[in-house]
C-alpha cells in the first residue's frame, strides 16, 4: 500500500491544497477500523511442543526450535568459548575481553552453562554496560547535545540526562520506573534530595525536541513542542505514531486526532525547561539560557564544587578558548559555566486542555478534548486526571499499566534486537498497522510476560535471552537461505562507531574509563563563527565514545561514517552500509594511523618475542589467538614491509584494524 | 528466489561488480537491504524515461533580485522612482537575447548568449522571507522539520553512475543556513548524503596516505583482503563481508581517480579561461563550475554549487553586477562546455537563490530591496526543458506570483520528472509512514518539457 505522507502544511495556500486532498483522501480511504495485533491484551503463550528437548536452554529456546523443525532447518552448533566471549563482552560493554579474561573463560573447568552464567554475571555488574546499553537508548530519545535547526544552539546540560541514563542501567532500574521517570519524575514521590534529583534528571526526555529557535515563543512553537513530547513518548514507549494525527484522524491506525489533543493537553499544561530561549529572548548567553533549566535540590549537587570553567577534558586550547570567553563576540560568552544545580527537564505548567488545531493550523482552533481522554480501542483509559494536575502522571501510569501491552512488548523486543541483530517485530519502533507483524509472536509474549513478571529487570532479561541456546550458536554458515530470522545461526552483526572507536583505544593502551567532567560543549548558536555550536572533546580524546557531544548536523565525522543515528530522529535501528569511505579511513585517517602507531608501542614495550608480539596485536584487537597461519603471514609481512620496525609493527597493525573481522561481531 | 547464485564470468569490471552485487557509486551495501542483495548506490532503473541523467544546481544564496535579472517589470520602471517606501523600478536594463528574444538584465551578458537555452521560471514562490528556513525549504522541502534533501533524495531514487565517487556532492556547502540539512539524508540511510568538496580542490576526507608508499600499501591491503576473504570461508557468501572486500579495491583506486577528477588544471588552457579560470572575478565560481563538469562526466548523480552574497538590502547596483559577473562567464561556459560534450540534453542546470526581492525600496535610498518570497525567478536549462521560455508570470509589479504558480514543491515535482520519477511514487517509510520530497503536494510544470 502506497501510503499518503503526514505532515504539517505551513502556508495558507498550501493549507488549502492539504484540506483538498485530506477529504479526498478521508473519503477514499476508510479509517482502519481492526486492532494492530500488538494491542491485544498480554497473555503467555502456550508451549509448543518439540521433538529434540535436548536442544533447550532456556525457556524461550522452545519457540525458536518449533519453528526450526516446522521448517525442517538443522541449527547450528554452539559457539567455541573465545568466540562466545567477544560477542558478549561486546553486547554488554561494547568492549572486547582482556587476554586475562579470555584465558579464564577457556580455563574455567566448570560447565559450559555455568562458566558461561559467571561471566554474564561479571558482565552485567561492570559499569561499562551502562556506557553500552545507555546508548541504544540514546537513539531512541533522540537525545542530542545541542538543538539543531536554524540556530542550533547547545544544549550544555544534556550529558546529565544521558548520565542518568548510564546510571539507571547500571543499577537495573526497573523499566516501568525508568519509564514513569521519564515522563513525570518530577511528580513523583521521593524520600532523599539524591533520589529526587534523579527523578528530576529523567524528565530530560521530554526537552530533545529539534524546534526552530528563530520562531520561538509563538503557538506554533508550543504546539511543535507537544508534537515532540508526544511523538517521543508514544514511539519510544509504545512503538505507536501517534503524531501522525496531529492534523488529522492516524490513516492507518485507530488513533483519531482527538486522541492527539487529548495527548497534547498532558503537554500542553507542562513546561518545558530545555535551557534555550528563542530569538525575542535572547538573555547573556544568546540562545541559550540558563534560567530556562529546572533547578536540582542539594544533595550531589551542592556537594560538587562548582567548575569555574568548562573542564579541558577534550584537550581542547584552554588558553584560546579562555580568551575567546572573556572578550566574547557580540557579547555572548561562547563557553559556559557548570552549574552542578541545573538540569534539562519539565514541571507541571499552567494547566489547559489543548484546543485541536485545524489542519494543523495554530490559529484555527476547534474544541478541547479533555486532556488524558485517550479512546484508542483495545488500550486501556487514562485514570481521570485532577483539575490542577497536566496529566502526566496518570500518564505514566497508564504506560506502565498491566492492561497495556505494548510498553512491555517493545521494550523486550529491543533488547532483542541488540542481541540477535534484529527485532522479533523488525520495525522497532513501529508496531502499529505500518509495521511488520512478529517472526515469533509466541516468543515475544513470553519475553515480555518474563519481563513483567521479573520485576521489569532489564538486566534479567538480557541474562536469560543470553543463556539460551539460542543465543549461543556459531555464526557460521550461508545466508540468506536459509532466513536469519528462523535463527538457526547467530548472525552476524557489525559493531556501532562507539565499539570500534572504544576498541582501537583501548588496544593502544589510551582508553580512560573516567566520564569526562562538565560542560564539553560551546557557542550559543544562530549566526556567525563566534556563534558556532561546537564539540570541546575532539575525536581522538581518550574517553568512551559515549561520552563525545553529539551536536546535529556536526557530528564527528566517524560517526557519520559508520551510521550513527542522525540526533534529531527518533531512531531505535541504526543502518548497516558498508561503504569505500569507511575504507579510507581505516587506511589513511589520522585518527587509525596514530592508534596503531600507539599500539605499536604498547606492543613493542612489551619486550617479547616476535610470535609472542603478533599474539599480543590479535589478542588487543581481535580478541584471540591468531593460528599458525596467520603469524606466518605476519611475519612474512613484517619482513617484507622497508620500514622502521615501529612503522612495520604499526602497518601490520592497522591491517588488522581494517579486517573485516575486527568490524564485525561473530 | 534465485539472484545471484549462476556462475558466469565477468566480462568487464563493472561486470563483476555487478555480479557480485555492490559495485558503484560509494560502494555501499545495506545490511536492512541484505535479503534483497541490493547496493543502495547501484543504478535504479527510473520510473519513466527520463530526460536528465544528472543534476547541476547553482545555489545562489541570499535571494537574488529577480526584478534585476529575469524579471522585467516595464510597469514598475515607470512608477518605480523609489524613496522611503516607495516602489523601485529596476536598476538595470533588459534586452531581448536571441532567437527566443528571452529578456535578460544587462548584468548577464555571456549568459545571455545562450538564451535560447534557459527556461526561465517566473513564477517561483516560497512561504517564508527567512533565509535559513527558505533555504532549507529550497533544499529538503520543510522548513519546519528536518528532512532528505533534494540530493539524497535523488541519488536514493536513481542511485549513481559514478563508479568511483559519491553519487552526491556538494561543492563549497554552507556553513550556516541551515548548514549540513541542505544536504543531509535525515532518515534515509547515510549512504545518500551529500558529500562536501572544496571548489578549490579540498577532496575527499582520508584520500591520501602520508606514511606509506603505494608499493607498501598495496601490500598491507592484499593482507587485510586475506583475512577477509579467510572470514568469507566461514560466511560463504555474505554480502556485508563480501562489501567490506569491495570497499577495499574501490578505496584503494579512488585515492588516484578522486584527485585525478578534482585536478582541475589537467584542463587545457582553451578550457581554463572558458570558465575565466584566468580572471579574479571569475576564477572562483570557475573552479566550481568547472569542476562540476568533470564530476557530470564521471557520472556523479547530483551535484550542488552555492555562490553567496546575493543579500542586497543595499547597494544593489554595485553588488548585484559584482555577483553577476562573478558567475556570468562561468555558466556560460559551463553551458558551451556541457554543450560541445553532448552533455546538456540530459545534464539538468538548474540556477537560483532562496527567494527574490520585493518591489519596494528597502531603506529608501533607491538603491536596495528586502527579502520576498511571495513571486520570484529561476531558470533551468538542459536536461529535457524547452530553451528560451518563460513559464509563469507575477503581476505586474512582480510582487505575487499572478499566473502558473510554482512552489517548491513544484520545482521538486518537476525536476524529479525530468529526472524519470514520479514525485508521489518516491518514497520512503520512516516512522510508520511512506514520506516523500514533496510531502502531500507538488505538480509537475509539464509546459516546460521539451
Amino acid at each position: 500500500m502506497n501510503l499518503p505522507p503526514c505532515e504539517l502544511p505551513a502556508s495558507q495556500s498550501t493549507r488549502m491544497l492539504f484540506a483538498a486532498l485530506l477529504l479526498g483522501i478521508i473519503t477514499s480511504i476508510a479509517p482502519a477500523e481492526e486492532t494492530p495485533w500488538s494491542f491485544k491484551p498480554l497473555k503467555r503463550p502456550e508451549v509448543p511442543t518439540i521433538k529434540n528437548t535436548a536442544w533447550l536452554k532456556d525457556g524461550l529456546d522452545v519457540f525458536i526450535l518449533a519453528k526450526l523443525e516446522a521448517e525442517g532447518i538443522a541449527p547450528n552448533p554452539d559457539a567455541d568459548r573465545v568466540t562466545l566471549l567477544r560477542r558478549a563482552s561486546y553486547d554488554l560493554t561494547g568492549l572486547p575481553p582482556t587476554p586475562a579474561e579470555v584465558d579464564a573463560f577457556v580455563r574455567d573447568p566448570s560447565s559450559d552453562d555455568q562458566a558461561f552464567a559467571r561471566v554474564l554475571d561479571r558482565l552485567l555488574a561492570s559499569p561499562r554496560f551502562g556506557e553500552r546499553w545507555a546508548r541504544h537508548w540514546l537513539d531512541v530519545a533522540h537525545y542530542a547535545d545541542s538543538i539543531g535547526r536554524t540556530m542550533n544552539a547547545v544544549f550544555p546540560y544534556a550529558f546529565r540526562y544521558r548520565d542518568y541514563v548510564i546510571d539507571a542501567l547500571n543499577a537495573d532500574k526497573p523499566y516501568n520506573r525508568f519509564v514513569a521517570e521519564q515522563v513525570a519524575g518530577d511528580l513523583l514521590p521521593w524520600k532523599t534530595p539524591a533520589e529526587r534529583e534523579m527523578n528530576l534528571l529523567a524528565t530530560g526526555f521530554l526537552t530533545f525536541g529539534a524546534t526552530d529557535l528563530s520562531d520561538s515563543g509563538g503557538e506554533q512553537f508550543a504546539l511543535d513542542q507537544v508534537d515532540d513530547q508526544i511523538d517521543v513518548t508514544t514511539r519510544a514507549f509504545m512503538g505507536l505514531t501517534v503524531a501522525c494525527a496531529r492534523c488529522h484522524d492516524h490513516k492507518t491506525d485507530p488513533v483519531a486526532q482527538m486522541d492527539y489533543y487529548a495527548l497534547a493537553g498532558i503537554f500542553y499544561s507542562t513546561e518545558t525547561w530545555p535551557g534555550v530561549a528563542g530569538k525575542g529572548n535572547l538573555g547573556p548567553n544568546g540562545y541559550v539560557d540558563e534560567d530556562r533549566l529546572v533547578r536540582l535540590p542539594g544533595s550531589t549537587a551542592a556537594a560538587q564544587k562548582p567548575a569555574k570553567t568548562s573542564s579541558t577534558a577534550g584537550g581542547n586550547d584552554m588558553t584560546s578558548a579562555m580568551m575567546e570567553q572573556m572578550n566574547p563576540t557580540k557579547g555572548y560568552p561562547t563557553m559556559f559555566r557548570f552549574l552542578p544545580d541545573r538540569a534539562m527537564g519539565v514541571s507541571e505548567g499552567e494547566v489547559s486542555d489543548c484546543r485541536i488545531a485545524i489542519k494543523g493550523d495554530p490559529h484555527d482552533r476547534g474544541e478541547a478534548p479533555p486532556r488524558g481522554r485517550i479512546e484508542i480501542p483495545g488500550l486501556p483509559k487514562l485514570a481521570p486526571i485532577p483539575k490542577n494536575a497536566s496529566g502526566r502522571l496518570q500518564l505514566a501510569e497508564w504506560l506502565i499499566s498491566p492492561q497495556n501491552p505494548l510498553t512491555p512488548r517493545v521494550m523486550v523486543n529491543r533488547v532483542w534486537q541488540h542481541l540477535f541483530g534484529s527485532g522479533i517485530v523488525r520495525t522497532v519502533d513501529d508496531f502499529g498497522s505500518t509495521g511488520e507483524a512478529p517472526t515469533h509472536p509466541e516468543l515475544l509474549d513470553h519475553l515480555a510476560v518474563r519481563f513483567v513478571e521479573g520485576g521489569w529487570s532489564v538486566k534479567k532479561l538480557i541474562r536469560a535471552m543470553m543463556l539460551s541456546r539460542t543465543y549461543r550458536m556459531v555464526s557460521d554458515g550461508r545466508a540468506p537461505n536459509p532466513d536469519d530470522s528462523f535463527y538457526w545461526r547467530m548472525r552476524p552483526r557489525r559493531l556501532e562507531v562507539e565499539p570500534i572507536r572504544d576498541t582501537m583505544l583501548l588496544a593502544a593502551d589510551r582508553l580512560k574509563f573516567e566520564k569526562p567532567t562538565g560542560i564539553q560543549v560551546a557557542g550559543f548558536g544562530g549566526k556567525g563563527r563566534a556563534a558556532w555550536s561546537r564539540s570541546l572533546m575532539k575525536e581522538d580524546a581518550p574517553y568512551r565514545t559515549i561520552y563525545l557531544p553529539a551536536l546535529r548536523g556536526i557530528l564527528p565525522s566517524m560517526h557519520e561514517l559508520f551510521d550513527f543515528a542522525d540526533p534529531s530522529q527518533i531512531k531505535g535501528q541504526r543502518e548497516v552500509t558498508t561503504v569505500a569511505p569507511q575504507a579510507l579511513f581505516f587506511m589513511n585517517s589520522e585518527l587509525v594511523a596514530d592508534l596503531a602507531r600507539d599500539t605499536a608501542e604498547a606492543v613493542l614495550a612489551e619486550k617479547a618475542e616476535q610470535t609472542k608480539q603478533v599474539e599480543s596485536v590479535y589478542q588487543r584487537i581481535l580478541a584471540r589467538k591468531p593460528t599458525r597461519e596467520e603469524i606466518a603471514d605476519a611475519t612474512q609481512f613484517l619482513k617484507e614491509m622497508d620500514l622502521s620496525p615501529a612503522e612495520r609493527w604499526a602497518t601490520f597493525i592497522q591491517a588488522l584494524f581494517a579486517s573485516a573481522e575486527f568490524r564485525y561481531v561473530l | 528466489m534465485n539472484r545471484c547464485c549462476s556462475f558466469s564470468v565477468p566480462q568487464t569490471r563493472r561486470d563483476f561488480l555487478q555480479l557480485t552485487s555492490a559495485g558503484f557509486g560509494w560502494m555501499a551495501f545495506s545490511a536492512m537491504a541484505a535479503e534483497k542483495a541490493l547496493n543502495p548506490l547501484a543504478p535504479k532503473p527510473a520510473h519513466f524515461t527520463p530526460r536528465a541523467k544528472r543534476v547541476i544546481f547553482l545555489f545562489m544564496q541570499g535571494g537574488p533580485s529577480h526584478l534585476e535579472t529575469f524579471d522585467w517589470k516595464p510597469e514598475l520602471a515607470k512608477v518605480g522612482k523609489g524613496g522611503p517606501h516607495q516602489l523601485l523600478g529596476s536598476v538595470f536594463n533588459f534586452q531581448p537575447q536571441g532567437k527566443s528574444g528571452l529578456l535578460i538584465s544587462e548584468v548577464f551578458p555571456k549568459l545571455s548568449t545562450h538564451a535560447d537555452e534557459l527556461c526561465v521560471l517566473n513564477s517561483m514562490q516560497t512561504r517564508t522571507n527567512s533565509h535559513v528556513q527558505a533555504t532549507v525549504a529550497m533544499h529538503t522541502g520543510s522548513e519546519t522539520f528536518v528532512r532528505p534533501s533534494m540530493g539524497a533524495w535523488i541519488t536514493y531514487g536513481l542511485g549513481s553512475l559514478a563508479e568511483d565517487l559519491p553519487g552526491f556532492v556538494t561543492v563549497d556547502p554552507l556553513n550556516d543556513q541551515g548548514g549540513a540539512m541542505n544536504y543531509g539524508s535525515a532518515f534515509l540511510p547515510a549512504s545518500y548524503q551529500g558529500t562536501r568538496l572544496g571548489g578549490g580542490g579540498g577532496g575527499i576526507p582520508n584520500i591520501d596516505n602520508e606514511l606509506l608508499r603505494r608499493g607498501e600499501q598495496r601490500r598491507q591491503i592484499d593482507l587485510v583482503q586475506k583475512m577477509n576473504r579467510r572470514l568469507l570461508t566461514r560466511q560463504p557468501g555474505d554480502p556485508e563481508i563480501e562489501g567490506v572486500i569491495q570497499s577495499y579495491e574501490l578505496a584503494y583506486q579512488m585515492q588516484t581517480s578522486v584527485p585525478d577528477v578534482l585536478d582541475i588544471e589537467k584542463e587545457p588552457d582553451s578550457i581554463q579561461s572558458l570558465y575565466g579560470l584566468n580572471d579574479r572575478a571569475t576564477e572562483g565560481f570557475g573552479r566550481q563550475c568547472l569542476l562540476a563538469r568533470r564530476l557530470a562526466e564521471k557520472g556523479v548523480r547530483f551535484i550542488q554549487l552555492t555562490h553567496r552574497g546575493w543579500d542586497h538590502h543595499n547597494k544593489l547596483r554595485e553588488g548585484l553586477s559584482e555577483r553577476a559577473a562573478g558567475i556570468d562567464l562561468p555558466i556560460a561556459g559551463l553551458i558551451t562546455d556541457l554543450k560541445q560534450r553532448g552533455m546538456l540534453k540530459d545534464t539538468l542546470i538548474v540556477w537560483g537563490g532562496e527567494f527574490g526581492r520585493g518591489p519596494h525600496d528597502d531603506k529608501g535610498d533607491g538603491n536596495g530591496r528586502g527579502h520576498h518570497g511571495a513571486g520570484f525567478s529561476m531558470w533551468m536549462a538542459g536536461g529535457g526543458v524547452k530553451g528560451g521560455y518563460n513559464y509563469g508570470a507575477t503581476d505586474e509589479l512582480g510582487d505575487k506570483v499572478a499566473e502558473k504558480k510554482m512552489d517548491i514543491q513544484d520545482l521538486h515535482a518537476t525536476i524529479l520528472h525530468l529526472l524519470g520519477l514520479d514525485h508521489e511514487a518516491l518514497t520512503y517509510r520512516y516512522a510508520g509512514r511512506d514520506f516523500r520530497l514533496t510531502n502531500v503536494s507538488g505538480k509537475v510544470a509539464r509546459e516546460i518539457v521539451a
